[in-house]
């Protein structure tokens, strides 16, 4: 039950965007999970939500492909090479380097949290109301003039 | 563009390493290398993360490092929760929250990494 709560909460924080799925690990390490079964299941976990995020937010014309698409190689290359690593890297170690990882997410969104928002601010600072900056903007075909 | 193959290349290997984090990564590279505005990195990053699931999760299997009876669990809160929390995206922007989950992480974090 404490499992299924933990991944409700982690599943919470993510569908806002808050970046809260990372506590999972911690949490199912605390019910005396081993670490790579607690990263395995958060991993599997993810994924139906994720399926259900990526269907909603295409349907609501949110999404970017280009940038998927963009990024897609390289991403999977990482994530290839960080899970075959990860089999080879003492569970302590491993254990530390996701703790140095979260703090300094950790440290990252403490310090965005004191910082003010505009409305729809871009990467350049300004207001785009949710349109690209110039200097990414090409011809989009498909893309939500309004999202 | 390099910058976003370089971030996209680190988000998949948090997300592989440790199994989290990848999106935590993949949100700031929209809104830095292409542009986006909060809302759209967020919904663009599952979209990414996503498949580096898929790739990280059939290693982890083929590891043997699935415990099935706690996955189907997790799964299920999971899901539901991500639901939940989809409905509300962009609804509300509570700083506490963001500094509470902060705070979460840093102790999470600095437990994690004393022996």
């Amino acid at each position: 039950m404490i499992a299924v709560a933990a991944g409700a909460l982690a599943g919470v924080l993510m569908g806002m965007g808050l970046g809260g799925g990372m506590l999972l690990i911690p949490i199912l390490l605390w019910m005396d999970i081993g670490l790579r079964n607690a990263q395995g299941a958060n991993l599997i976990g993810f994924l139906p939500a994720a399926a259900l995020a990526v269907f909603l937010h295409t349907r609501q014309k949110r999404v970017d492909w280009k940038a998927v698409k963009s990024t897609a190689v390289c991403g999977l290359a990482g994530a290839a090479a960080g899970a075959w690593a990860a089999g080879y890297i003492d569970v302590k170690w491993l254990g530390r380097g996701f703790g140095v990882f979260l703090i300094l997410l950790g440290i990252r969104a403490m310090v965005l949290s004191f910082k003010k928002p505009g409305p729809g601010q871009g990467a350049a600072g300004k207001s785009n109301d949710g349109k690209a900056t110039k200097r990414h903007e090409k011809t989009r075909r498909g893309d939500d003039p309004t999202a | 563009m390099i910058k976003d193959k370089i971030f996209a290349a680190l988000s998949g290997v948090a997300n592989g390493l440790f199994g989290s984090g990848g999106g935590l990564l993949a949100v700031p590279m929209l809104k830095g290398c292409y542009g986006l505005e909060a809302r759209r990195a967020q919904s663009t990053a599952p979209a990414i993360i996503f498949p580096m699931c898929v790739v990280s999760a059939a290693l982890y299997m083929g590891r043997g490092d699935i415990d099935w009876g706690l996955t189907w669990k997790v799964t299920l809160g999971c899901t539901a929760g991500a639901a939940l929390g989809a409905f509300f995206l962009g609804k509300f922007k509570n700083v506490w929250l963001d500094r509470a989950i902060a705070v979460a992480m840093l102790v999470c974090g600095v437990r994690m990494v004393l022996p």
